[in-house]
This record gives C-alpha cells, structure tokens and sequence, in this order.
C-alpha cells in the first residue's frame, strides 16, 4: 500500500516550522542585518559592505585581542577538550557498568551546572584577597606572600577561562562518544588481535576511531561549536563586560558589547556573520576528517 | 524549676563577665565607652529598693534637636528608683525622639546617651484603602497626640524592665538633651519597680470565643509596624483575586521593643485561654519571648516572656504555664491586648559575644603587632613567652562560648538549639587553636580576620540574634467550651493554589503595557513596593489635582525601554532610569528636550545644577535627575581613638595616618576596590576632578584624560595602590564586612554603605561617624572634594503624545513636597532601610535621617558634579578604568596607559561622530561642543530674570 507523499512532511512540519522561525529566518535577518546600520531606535540604514571593511580595517580592539583570544581559546579548547572528552570517554568504556555510570554523570554535571558552579565555586577559587582558595593555597605552600588579584590580572584572566572552559566541556559530545565506544563491535577486536595489533594504541587508532566516526564527527562539531560560543565565562568570573584590558575578550562578547552597550546592530550582525563562517569553516575541517568513505 | 536554672545560668554567666573593675573599665574605654555598661554600674549599688508610692513632678518642657532642658525634682529618701516620664511627640517624623539623660549632671551609665521616646502610631479606623487593582494596602500610620507615660528603658530593649537610679534623699536634677526629633514632657515620676503578681489562673469555663484578627493593629510604637497579605489559605481573611491584608508581617514587628495593641470586647466575663494562630521562621528551633499587657499591665509573671517556638508554617498554639495552658480573667466590656516582643532572656549571650569579640580583636591586634604584620608560613613564634595566658584566653573563651549553647538548649523544644550552632563551631575553632599557639600568627585568618573566622562567625550570630520575626494571623481568647475556628486543610489548600495559578494567567497588575488608552503610561524601574506607594500617591492627589489619569508599571530593565521604543510601544514617561542611559537615548531622538516647556527654568532649579550635565545635548536638556548617590568618608570612632589617630580631612592626611594602620594590619578603603573588573566613573573621577582635571576639552573629540591636571589626579590615585599600599580588590561582602569586625576602619563609600551600616550592623551602633571626602589640598591650603553624584533619572520620551500631559507630572514628581511625602511614607511603610535619596535639595533636608548625619551629606552634596556623557562616553570608562588596572596590577607606567587610552577614547568618539552625521571625511560639519552646567544655568537665569522673585511689600 503506497503511503501518501504528504504523511511523512506532516510529520516534519512541526520540527521545520520551529527550526523555520527560531534558526533559518533570524540567520537571514542577521545577514541581512549586517549589510545595513542599525542602533535599535531609529530604522536601519543600508551602508553595504561598510561593516565588514571596517570589521577588518577599523576595528583594533578586534584585531589585536578578540581575534587572538578566540582563535586561542577556540585552539586550545577545542582540540584538547575535545581530547579531552576522547580520552575520558575511552576509559570510561572499560569499565564496568555501574562504576561508569556513575563517573559519567559526574563527568557530565559541570556542563550542565555552568552557572551556579560559576557562582559557587569558581569565583570563590579564584577571589582577589587572602579569603579565596587559590591564594590560600599558594599562600600556604610559600609559593606566593601577597594575594593574587585573579581577575584583575590580564595575564591570568585568560588562563584560568580556558581551565574553566575545560573544565566544563565534557558535554554532550562526550556522552556520543561514550554510546559510540560501546557499540563497537567486540568481534572486531579479536579479529584485530588474530591480525597482529600489538598493543592498545594501535587497536584504537586502527579499530576504535574507525569504527565510530559519526560520532567522533559529532563530539568534533559540538566542541567547534562550544568552544566558539563560550563567551559567558570570562563575563561571569570577572563580573564586568569587557573583561579589563579585553584579556577574556572572545568574539561573542564584541557581538555583545557592539549590539547592546554601543547599540551597533548592523556591526554586531556583522560580527555575527563572521563568526558563523569561522565556524563553518572549522567543521568543514572536521567533516573531511571523520566523514567515512562510504557516506 | 527551669525558669530558677535558667537565672542561675544567666547570674553566673554575668558574674562571668563582671571581673575585675579595671578590667571593665578597661574594655569600656577600648570600646568608645567612658561610662560604664548599666549591668555594671547596677552590680554596684548599694542602697535598697525603693518600696513606697510614686512620687510625681509636675513640669511643661519642651526639647527638640540641639535643645536641652532641666527638671528639679526630690526624692524622698535613699534607694534605687524607676523613672518614668509623661510625654507627648512634638512632630510626626517617624524617628523617635532621641535624648541624652543626665543625672545631677552626669550620666550614671552609658545606655542613658541614647534614650528613645516612641510615639504611639494608630490609624484612624476608616476601611483598608484599595489600590486601583483591588489589592489592599496598610493604611499609614499617624503619629497619636496622646499622652503616654513610660519608664526610662534601654533602647536596644536588652533589659526589659525601667532602669534603676541610685538616688540619695535631698534634690536632684534630670537633664534632657535632645538629639533628634522632639518631645514634651509634663510630669516626671518616681516610681518603686513592679513586681508581679504569682500565677493564679483558673481553668477556663464556659463557651466564650474572641477572635481577634492579627492585621487589625490599634497602636504600635513604630508606624513601620503593619499588617502584609499573603496568598495562603490557612490565613483569614483569604481571597483569591486580590490581595488582602490578612496578618501581621514578621518582617515588620521583628525588634525587641516592639509593641502592638489590640482592642476587643468580651461579651462573657470569665476566665479565658489564649492561642496564636502564627508563625515564626527566623529562630530555628528556639522561641521568640513576647510580653502580654492586657489593659497596659502585665497580668502575671506567667504573662511574661512566652515562648512562641519556632514554627515555619501558620500554626495554633495555645500559650502555657508550667504545662497547662494559661488562663486570663477578661471582665465583661472592652479591654485592650499588648504584645511585646522582648528579648532580654538573650542579653546574657549578647553580652558575652560583645565582650569575646572586643577581646578577640584586641588579641588579634597583639598577634599582629608580635609577628610584624604578615607571618612568615616558616617560622613558628614563641607566642607564649610574650602572650603568656594566651592558651587560657583561647580556651576561656570556646568554654564561654559553650556555656552560652547550654545556657540557649534550655529554651528550645528540642534541646539542640541550632539558631545558634555558629556559636558552637565558634567553641571548637577556638580550643583548636589553643592547642598549638605556635601556630597563631600563621593562622590569624582562623581568629578574626578571615570570612570562616570567629570574629566573623560572631558578629554574625549578633546579627542574626536582633532578628525576632512573628507573624501573626489571629490572636484567639477561648473557653474550653468553645472550640476553635477550622484551618483549611491540604485538599482546601491545594484548590486554592490551583484558583490562583488560574488568576496570574489574568491581567497582571503594573504589568508593562496593561494600561489603558489616554492614560499617561509611565515606566518606574524599581521594585513593586516602590510602584505601589507611587500609584497611590497619584492616585490621591496628582490625578484629582489635575485630572490626568496615570498608570504606573514596573520597567523590568532598561533594554525593555529601547526595544520597546523600536516597536512603537514605548510610555509616555520613564521614572528611575539609570543616569548614564539618557545619553544613549538623546542623542537617537528617543527622549524629549525637555527646554521647550516654558517653566524649565523654574523646575531645574530644584537640583544640584552639576546633575544635568549628562543629560545636555547641545542646547537641549533631555531629563531630570531624580535621585542622588552620595561618597563620603566613614570611619570608626572607637578605632581611630584608640590608636589616637585624628580624622583625616585630605587625602594627606590620609596618607599621614596609613603607617599607624598598616602596622597593626589596618588599611584605608578606597572604593574603586570594590568595583570588579570594571571601575566606573564613581570611583576613578573624584580625584582627576579635584586636581582640576576633566575628561573632555570644549570639543568632545579631544579628551582631556591625559592632560597635567588629569595625569596628576590619575598618578595621585594610582599611587594610593602602588606606593601606599591600599588595598585593591576587597570583594563582598567588601567593606562593610571589614569594617565591623575592624581590620578598614576607616574608608570613602556610597549610599549603600551608609544602609548597611546604619540597618544591618548592631553591635556597632554609636560606634561609627561620616564625615566629608577627604580631597586633595588645593594650592590656595583648601580641599576640593568633588564627587560625582548621579544615581536615576526622569525623562519623556519622544514618541508621547500627551507631552504636557507629561511635563505636568514630572513637575509634580519632582516638586518638593511630593519628594519630601514619598521619602518619609516610604520609610514609615517599609522600615528604616528604604531611605530615598531625592535629587530635590529641599526635600533632601526634610529626609528622616539622623541629623547629624543629614548635616554631612548635605554638605558633600554642594561638591556634586556629574561628568559629561556624550558619544563614546562609555568607551571613555572603560579604557579610564583599563588604564588604572594597568597601572595598579600591571605595573604600566601611569603616562603610558593613558595615552593608550586616549588614543582608543578619540578613535571611538569620531566613530560615533561620523555615524551621527556630525563629521565626514576630516570635516566637522557640525559642531559638538561638551556640555556643561551652563547650559540648564543659561534657562535658569533667563526664567528668573523673566520673573523676578518679590521682595517683601511689593506687588507681585
């Protein structure tokens, strides 16, 4: 019995309708945006590709910190959260059940808890007198004798972003490659025994990795993407936005600073557009390495 | 039984305390203290207890602030006396009137420096007005003119019972002084103090019940007192839709001192038993003590101190005696119901953290001076050589630390009395520490200094000790042939709640866009309190007035404004907008010049003319202020006295009293420590403008930030932090935290300082003065002390279409006497701490602060300024406050960050100049010079010189 052509997009229309409005439509009003100059109170004025000469030509606080902060932190906490999550995931899956559940979740929580660990924990760590944890400790050992003002210091803002970033990027891709190191099939790695693989290195990067390339590809765009909207971080530790001396400045908050404190909408849609294509252009990268052959 | 134990307890615990008469005299002086604590000056009398009648001058003195007046009186023979004075309030300022009471010119004890006479606050019975929404309000309270007689008490009602005098036969003098407010007095009283009558209630026969709603106050002793609503439906009255006033708030009867009255009239004489309806939720597991009067006289000692334990949820209880519920003989007729909340089974504990928390900071003080400031983590210090008792001083203490939890157990329903477990850890921290004394330098931030610290963990339990909370719903007298009145129970309940998440899905009251057309729409940023009492004010006299109906609503926060402008739904009027967001919107055309009405001059004169300045654009002025923010200096008296430090007027003075303070671990609190990552203009603009400094030129493209007289007032500030060594980051709770417990005695801070302090620091309450901001000298010998004072603002917007609609309210907002209403109905409603500080200099004077204190921030307030915000204005901020981290944390050369700053400041400025059209290409095309006072003074004299003020005998 044939089914009608109109079942399955009856299906589908309540997700499109949705991802319709809230992603696709604003995207393009973004784009849109940027061609234009618009401080939110009066109507938009188009100005064509004004935003983005000045975007590279103009804008020093973006060339000389934002770019460097976020290609930085992107770098560094992609790849190595990205790692990161890997290696964790890996080691998760030799154990057995109970045990890595209950790591899992405890692994998991602090993506999920982001604010209030922020709040709770973080800021108390690393507070500016003799009160907060770091400076007590490094008091305590004799490294330090007068207490570091953390988030003052422009040389240790972005340091202690990207341990917190680390810290909390064990996510969702983390779990996708939890589910996909447990799907191999065990077969495989006897045959890689009878085969000749020596040791446990070689049956990763000749069995695991493989065998789970979706799912590798996933925790890859996940983490392209977490590592370039982490913004919030620097903001809620420092308690001011921008960060002094724009030291945890990444590009979601110039978008920030540019739309709402300056009230350039157009510029900020501009910002935004850019920062769209660097992540495009990051995991295309991923997808040519992960994309199986056959696919 | 347990009420003897609990004396004993409480005598041994004061004996305890009263050691040695040098070592009290000692601690009184460390302390601030000349005159002794009234516990320790009565431990020392020795005449008997006056028994005979009362004995009665009669005399007709008038005392208001600053005045003094004297009364001759005798007494007839020796013995200890109650004084009690007949009074009347002069005014109806809700502060008390305060006194000094000298007796035969002196005073035999310290609590006599700050006598309160209360005023009785009532209302005059009409029904509980409703606001436009249909939810009811607490009726204000006015200040009765009666008479009342009372006996000289404590004011912090430590000791609920009048002082006793110590007075030979012969003539005496009582001296009054006034301090605040003002009184008449017409009779003086010698009285013998009461004794109470035994227990002798009967059981309660028959089936008379009263109900007396909670809410349904007579009198109280301070007009904040007042009855709240509460959507619960175990509460009577109860209504789903609407708000109802339907008990009395904890959060307002929650002082020892605090006094309600009730009326009712029993239909049956009898005997009756007692049972609250209430609630207490802020003393875990221990009870608040209330003091029962009925008819002004306390019935029994059973009627005294009776428990209310802590219940976190409206229940009944009935009050008891000894394990039978206790009885009152009601005769037939109207009798009258005072409850008093009175903590004084507390006093001992009080006391003895006082006493601990002096002697800890004072061994702190010892410690720091023995390991020269900063302990070396390597070396172990022979502590016991130069601090010989140490190890008994540490374990006296945890012991009396301990001895106040078992004196506390007594009183709780379960034993464990964890309200007060603070003072339990305090106990263990303590012993630990006497264990190694080696190890104290190391380990001071245990001791006093750090955030876990006994010191803190003390001042904390002091703290949260003052909190007595009692809500009460109803107060019922039932015999036990009556039963009691049915509680909703959970099915009830749950309906109920269901009813009501039904109702929020209705109109929201001061919902933002809920109001009605051709009403003035305005947006308020403050909280819903605030909303309330302004909606009612205008709707009792401003639309009356002028017929202009208005709608207030809460402005969640400034972004809704701007984007609700862009979709063309924005008010009319905007109240408490945040002082730097009118430059946003000026200059695109959002606000409305508020020039063009003819009596601009006549209004702007109500202000500070500094204010303005970041509200002009070219010739246009685009909002008014509304409220002020004032930095003043704040120090400890009993500290700076003590190391003989005089109170520094200029900051080189200040920099003259930093090596007494940092040798003993002290420091001075410059506010930028408390700003974060960013340090807004507050803080890093004074001393640039006092040493002649500015930030713009005449054209705001050429900042001034980096020319002599800014550099110099930059380096100044800069060194504070790099070559005197204050402290650069203090985070919260910052400086009010360490200012209590003494290690910043003394540093500049704002209006919020000033809140806490004054509401959320009792054990410092005489102990802490303002004075002026201490600038820099000028050339000529005299200090500029320029601050910036901007805080909310008021503006019209410019898409109203009601404009003189518009300007007739602001003018009615800002005039003085509205200002002057709001400021004191606000703290007479809601407590002391909603101070208002108006922009509006004449009603500023008539705020009910402490004159002393109002005399000081008046006269701050003549040095405030405000620095222009123009395009890129934020910019400007932000690189100021880059370029001071830099220099502070960095190390950068103070020339060198600012000519970076300046570079991005002026790059950002022609960017925003060339967006607004007002530059092209290297060509100004028009000009922008930087505003400044004269402008909104330009209207001003042009509105006086058109209507010359009359003198007197002319025609107008």
């Amino acid at each position: 019995m044939r089914t009608k052509k109109s079942t399955p997009y009856l299906f589908l229309a309540p997700y499109l309708i949705l991802f319709l409005v809230f992603i696709v439509i604003p995207t393009v009003m973004a784009i849109g945006l940027s061609f234009t100059n618009y401080n939110a109170v009066q109507a938009p004025q188009f100005v064509g590709l004004t935003n983005y000469i000045n975007l590279l030509t103009q804008d020093t606080i973006f060339l000389q910190y934002v770019l460097p902060n976020t290609i930085l932190f992107a770098v560094i906490v992609g790849p190595v959260g990205y790692l990161l999550a890997f290696f964790l995931a890996w080691s998760l899956s030799q154990l057995t059940r109970l045990p890595r559940t209950i790591l899992a979740l405890i692994i998991y929580s602090p993506s999920m808890t982001m604010g209030v660990a922020m709040t709770v924990m973080w800021r108390v760590v690393f507070l500016g007198d003799q009160s907060g944890i770091a400076n007590y400790a490094l008091t305590q050992l004799g490294i330090i004798t007068e207490p570091i003002v953390w988030m003052l210091n422009t040389q240790y803002i972005m340091p202690i972003v990207i341990i917190v970033a680390l810290w909390s990027s064990m996510g969702v891709g983390f779990l996708a490659m939890l589910a996909g190191l447990l799907n191999i099939n065990a077969e495989l790695y006897e045959a890689g025994a009878i085969d000749g693989i020596r040791n446990r290195i070689q049956e990763v990067f000749y069995i695991t990795i493989p065998s789970m390339k979706p799912q590798m590809l996933f925790g890859a765009v996940m983490s392209v993407v977490g590592a370039f909207q982490a913004g919030n971080i620097g903001v809620m530790l420092t308690g001011s936005n921008p960060t002094p001396q724009y030291a945890a400045q990444l590009m979601v908050n110039h978008i920030d600073d540019y739309g709402f404190t300056r009230y350039e909408m157009g510029y900020a849609a501009a910002v935004s557009v850019s920062l769209l294509g660097l992540i495009y252009a990051f995991s295309f990268v991923a997808r040519k390495l992960f994309t199986a052959k056959d696919e | 039984m347990r009420r003897g134990l609990a004396w004993l307890a409480a005598l041994v615990l004061l004996a305890g305390c009263a050691g040695p008469w040098s070592a009290r005299a000692e601690e009184n002086v460390r302390m601030g203290r000349t005159e002794p604590l009234y516990s320790q000056a009565s431990a020392a009398y020795t005449l008997p207890v006056y028994a005979g009648e009362p004995v009665s001058v009669e005399t007709d003195l008038s005392v208001s602030s600053g005045e003094s007046a004297e009364v001759h009186f005798s007494a007839p023979e020796d013995g200890r006396y109650e004084i009690w004075l007949t009074y009347r309030s002069l005014t109806q300022s809700m502060l008390p009137t305060e006194l000094i009471v000298r007796v035969d010119g002196e005073l035999p004890f310290y609590e006599l420096r700050r006598v309160k006479l209360t005023s009785l606050w009532v209302t005059d019975g009409s029904p509980t007005p409703t606001d436009r929404y249909g939810n009811e309000i607490a009726p204000t309270p006015f200040s009765a003119e009666a008479e009342q007689e009372v006996g000289l008490t404590d004011s912090t009602a430590r000791i609920d019972t009048p002082f006793l005098f110590e007075l030979k036969a012969g003539e005496h003098t009582l001296t009054f002084e006034c301090q605040d407010s003002g009184a008449r007095i017409s009779a003086v009283t010698l009285k013998a103090p009461e004794t109470l009558p035994a227990y002798a209630g009967e059981a309660a026969q028959g089936n008379g019940l009263i109900v007396i709603e909670g809410e349904n106050i007579t009198a109280r002793n301070k007009s904040s007192i007042r009855g709240a609503g509460e959507f619960s439906a175990v509460l009577t009255p109860y209504s789903t839709d609407h708000r109802v006033i339907n008990h009395l708030a904890g959060a307002s009867f929650d002082t020892a001192g605090d006094r309600v009255s009730y009326t009712f009239t029993a239909e049956q004489a009898g005997w009756y038993n007692l049972d609250f309806h209430y609630k207490q939720t802020v003393k875990a597991d221990f009870p608040v003590f209330l003091d029962l009067l009925i008819d002004g006289v306390m019935p029994s000692e059973a009627a005294h101190q009776v428990r209310m334990d802590y219940a976190t949820s409206f229940t009944d209880r009935t009050v008891q005696w000894e394990g039978k519920p206790q009885t009152f003989y009601l005769s037939e007729g109207e009798h009258t119901l005072t409850l008093r909340i009175n903590a004084a089974l507390l006093t001992p504990v009080y006391e003895m953290i006082d006493r601990v928390l002096s002697e800890i900071n004072s061994l702190s003080l010892e410690i720091t001076r023995l390991s020269g400031g900063t302990a070396d983590p390597y070396r172990s210090y022979n502590v016991r050589e130069y601090i010989p008792d140490i190890e008994d001083r540490l374990n006296g203490w945890g012991d009396d630390c301990a001895a106040a939890v078992d004196y506390i157990k007594q009183f709780s329903a379960s034993g464990s009395g964890s309200a007060f477990a603070s003072l339990t850890l305090c106990a263990d921290q303590l012993h630990r520490l006497a264990e190694k004394p080696e190890d104290l330098p190391r380990r001071l931030s245990e001791l006093s200094t750090g955030s876990n610290s006994a010191s803190r963990m003390l001042a904390q339990q002091l703290q949260d000790m003052a909190n007595n909370d009692l809500s009460i719903d109803q107060i019922i007298f039932y015999q036990d042939g009556a039963s009691l009145p049915k509680r909703a129970g959970f099915l009830a309940s749950a309906g109920r709640s269901v009813e009501r998440f039904a109702t929020s899905f209705a109109s929201q009251d001061y919902a933002a866009g809920s109001g009605k057309n051709g009403h003035l729409q305005v947006w308020m940023g403050r909280s819903r309190q605030y909303v309330e009492l302004v909606q009612n004010l205008i709707d009792v006299e401003f639309t009356p007035a002028t017929g202009i109906e208005v709608d207030i609503s809460l402005m969640p926060d400034a972004n809704k404004l701007v984007l609700a402008n862009a979709a063309g739904t924005a008010p009319d009027v905007v109240l408490s907008l945040q002082y730097v967001v009118p430059s946003y919107l000026n200059i695109r055309g959002a606000l409305y010049d508020l020039t063009q009405f003819e009596d601009f001059g006549e209004v702007a004169q109500r202000f500070s003319p500094g204010l303005f300045i970041p509200y002009t654009l070219g010739d246009g002025v685009y909002a008014m202020p509304e409220t002020v923010n004032f930095w003043v200096q704040f120090y400890r008296k009993d500290i700076l006295d003590a190391l003989s430090i005089a109170v520094p007027d200029s900051l080189e003075d200040v920099k003259l009293i930093l090596p007494e303070l940092q040798r003993r671990n002290m420091n001075f609190y410059f506010p930028t420590a408390g700003m974060g990552g960013m340090k807004v203009f507050p803080g890093t603009l004074p001393l640039i403008l006092q040493a002649g400094g500015s930030i713009y030129a005449d054209f705001i493209g050429d900042t001034t930030l980096d020319s002599d007289a800014s550099l110099k007032g930059f380096r100044e500030m800069t060194e504070l932090f790099t070559v005197y060594n204050m402290p650069t980051d203090v985070p919260s709770p910052g400086f009010y935290q360490q200012f209590r417990d003494g290690t910043l005695p003394i540093g500049i801070a704002d209006l919020a300082t000033y809140n806490l302090l004054l509401n959320a620091a009792p054990e410092l309450d005489s102990l802490w003065d303002i004075s002026l901001f201490p600038g820099l000298t000028q050339e000529d010998g005299s200090v500029a002390r320029w601050t910036t004072g901007g805080a909310e603002t008021m503006a019209i917007l410019s898409q109203t279409e009601m404009p003189n609609e518009a300007w007739e309210f602001l003018k009615w907002w800002s005039s003085a006497e509205v200002q002057a209403e709001f400021g004191s109905l606000l703290q007479s409603t809601y407590g002391s701490e909603y101070i208002w500080p108006t922009a509006n200099t004449e009603a500023f004077e008539t705020l009910p602060l402490r004159s002393a204190h109002k005399k000081v921030i008046m006269a701050q307030m003549e040095w405030m300024t405000e620095a222009p915000w123009v395009l890129g204005t934020y910019m400007l901020e932000r690189e100021l406050s880059n370029a001071f981290i830099s220099v502070i944390v960095d190390g950068v050369d103070a020339r060198r960050a600012l000519d970076t700053a300046v570079k991005r400041i002026n790059r950002e400025t022609f960017r925003k100049l060339e967006e607004f059209g007002y530059y092209k290409n290297g060509e100004m095309l028009k000009p922008f010079p930087t505003p400044t006072m004269d402008v909104v003074r330009r209207y001003i004299d042009a509105w006086n010189a058109a209507h010359p003020v009359a003198e007197e005998g002319e025609q107008p």
